[in-house]
């Protein structure tokens, strides 16, 4: 038993030792090069993983044509991986540890949770957050130092409400929403939105992350008899919902918020049962024609051998961002300028489209009602 | 500044002692492989975080989160009592269910998926804790609370009771005891004290979800408890210490920035691993579950 004891503290104790020594060879000389830090909480293990990864993508693009560019006055970026698995408690952990250890002045943050509660921290040290999949309402309310340059719930929803009520004469929804964050905010707007209009919501039914069958969910549907179907999943819910909705033949138009998006996923799985669905999304159009935009999905392309997914394009256009406002302030040291230089942003042509910050540190953009086409997803002003 | 993410991480660990000697108790001692017990933290984090919104005093709400917790203990011992082992574990992991989505759908009270954002710093008497470093010191003092009540019942007459229940649950029926008692108060304790660290969670990190209570969030303070070894008070706290520093150790590990989340998940997976393939009963273990 003793000797067990001791090999396995010799082990423990050899591999602290080389954590350390690793820590110093690769850490420490970096520390002393003058660069710009930003540090990324993101999920990069767990349930989102994927998005984790587009948004890693999308940094790292910013930062290499930053830094190919010689930088920001010169100075390099450099930016800090942390993983938090939209854990609001692993994100405190990572914040305190990039803050203290990193003396990072800037971070880009992903999911609501994490969000709200890096948010007193930031604001009493100052400190810049960008979150970049952050769609709860909560969030903009909450202080200064804190942007998004995801849409929030209500600049994607209303302008969905109206349309259906408006231009397509819908009078009663029925609504089917994943159950978290996401869906519950999103569909609380849009409900809401669309009963003020005087609309009706025939009926209203959650389902959970991972679930796959929805006959259940569509036999409700068809027995309330609405006008129009309106949902709020996320690709893989979203793809088996609508196929699902395909196989009952529910002869429904069916308007979807634009978590469905989500690269090949959906068509994989629904096929052409995702022909003529509606979603609500930013201008973000991978056939725009737009000579930043070709150049930005070539380079994309030729990095990371796929697609760039709307998540890429949103971290991409938050370090851009970030790169003008500490540009206009001379240091990334200097975050109450930096503060006001973000909320000077107006109309920024971004990748995912345009870009100002409104007084609550929301971006404001435009959303269009796009439609599915031939498996491909096009503005729907494109077929009128 | 450095000494912030110390705290940070001293807040932690003291949170995570209470939950895992509290788990301990059930588990260690008394051998309910309680699988709900994350169930009691949520509890204990909802109703804090629910009164304290409402205006209540922080000490008030802070008791009511344990004794919230308790009376849902007992309410989980009834129709457990009569199982064993793997059934128990199946019982109580379905209970952790049931809280996880009443949390999730019961959404006019605990706002659902959205969460309770701003969830206020405590004050104790008109003595503000709102300052990192008085929150630890707060911490400090309920966690030595804690771990000498703890302590107390398991050196105490009942705590060799609660010993012989999970040894022979038969042999000390037929000594007179009754056993269902036995348990069911080794239960209540159990999520009082997980109630207690609910509340201290909610009220240090200030947004609470109901994805921070689920199975997955159970494991760490299993592995906690088994790394510690079964019915040993000391040992769950070294365990604690070790297993929450170990990936903070982690981050200072230059990775390249493509494979940073995965490799440290590997990295404390293979160290978990060597603990428990040279020390299968844990740091200090006393005893092994049958």
């Amino acid at each position: 038993m003793k000797s067990k004891n001791k090999t396995l503290l010799t082990w423990l104790v050899i591999l602290i030792i080389i954590i350390l020594v690793i820590n110093l060879l690769i850490f420490i000389p970096k520390q002393q090069d003058e660069t710009i830090k930003i540090g990324a909480i993101l999920a990069l293990t767990g349930s989102i993983a994927n998005q984790g990864e587009w948004i890693q993508n999308g940094l790292e693009f910013a930062k290499d044509e930053i830094n190919s560019n010689n930088g920001i006055n010169g100075k390099k970026i450099e930016i800090i991986y942390e993983d938090a698995q939209v854990d609001p408690k692993l994100a405190i952990n990572s914040y305190n540890k990039l803050r203290n250890f990193n003396n990072v002045n800037i971070i880009i943050t992903m999911g609501s949770g994490v969000g709200i509660a890096l948010t007193p921290l930031v604001n009493e040290d100052k400190v810049i957050q960008i979150g970049v999949a952050t769609a709860s309402p909560d969030y903009s309310t909450q202080g200064d130092f804190t942007f998004r340059t995801y849409e929030t719930a209500d600049l994607e929803m209303k302008n969905l409400a109206t349309i259906m009520y408006n231009d397509f004469n819908i009078r009663k929804v029925a609504s089917l929403y994943i159950n978290n964050d996401y869906g519950e905010g999103v569909k609380r707007v849009f409900e809401e939105e669309f009963k003020n209009l005087g609309g009706e919501i025939v009926i209203s039914e959650a389902f959970n992350v991972g679930d796959v069958d929805f006959r259940t969910h569509i036999n409700k549907v068809k027995a309330s008899k609405p006008d129009a179907l309106y949902i709020a999943p996320y690709t893989k819910e979203g793809g088996y919902l609508l196929k699902n909705s395909k196989e009952l033949d529910l002869d429904l138009q069916i308007f979807s918020s634009q978590a469905i998006f989500g690269g090949e996923e959906l068509f994989t799985i629904a096929g052409d049962a995702a022909e003529g669905l509606f979603i609500a999304a930013p201008e973000f159009n991978l056939d725009s024609g737009d000579e930043n935009m070709k150049n930005f999905i070539e380079q994309y392309k030729k990095k990371y051998q796929t697609e760039p997914e709307i998540y890429a394009a949103r971290a991409y256009d938050s370090v851009i961002v970030i790169g003008i406002a500490i540009e206009e302030c001379g240091s990334d040291d200097k975050t109450e300028c930096i503060k006001n230089e973000l909320f000077k942003i107006k109309n920024h042509q971004g990748i995912s489209g345009e870009i100002s910050f409104d007084e609550n540190g929301d971006v404001l953009r435009e959303f269009e009602l796009k439609i599915v086409k031939n498996g491909k997803i096009i503005p729907y002003k494109d077929i009128k | 500044m450095i000494e912030a993410y110390f705290i940070h991480i001293l807040i932690l660990i003291g949170i995570y002692i209470i939950l895992a000697i509290s788990l301990q108790l059930a588990i260690g001692f008394t051998g309910l492989l309680n699988l709900g017990h994350i169930a009691f933290f949520g509890i204990g984090a909802y109703t804090s975080a629910l009164l304290t919104l409402l205006g209540w005093p922080f000490w008030i709400a802070f008791l009511l989160a344990g004794l919230i917790a308790g009376l849902f203990g007992f309410f989980l011992s009834i129709p457990t009592h009569k199982l064993k082992g793997d059934y128990l574990a199946l019982a109580t992991m379905g209970f952790s269910f049931v809280v996880y989505a009443v949390l999730l759908n019961w959404t006019e009270l605990t706002r659902g998926p959205l969460g309770l954002p701003g969830i206020p710093k405590p004050s104790i008497f008109g003595f503000s804790i709102s300052s990192n470093l008085a929150f630890l010191i707060f911490t400090i003092i309920i966690v030595i609370i804690s771990y000498l009540v703890i302590k107390k019942i398991t050196i105490s007459p009942f705590g060799k009771v609660l010993e012989s229940v999970r040894d022979d649950e038969l042999a000390s029926k037929t000594l007179g005891k009754n056993t269902f008692k036995v348990k069911a108060t080794s239960l209540i304790v159990s999520a009082f004290f997980a109630g207690i660290a609910g509340s201290l969670y909610a009220h240090y990190i200030t947004f609470i979800d109901p994805s921070s209570f689920t199975i997955m969030q159970l494991i760490p303070v299993l592995l906690i408890v088994i790394v510690g070894g079964l019915a040993s008070l000391r040992g769950t706290v070294v365990a604690t210490i070790v297993l929450i520093i170990l990936p903070e150790i982690l981050r200072f590990v230059g990775f390249p920035s493509s494979v940073v989340g995965p490799a440290r998940q590997i990295i404390y997976a293979l160290i978990l691993l060597l603990i428990l393939i040279y020390k299968p009963k844990g740091f200090d273990g006393k005893v092994q579950l049958k």
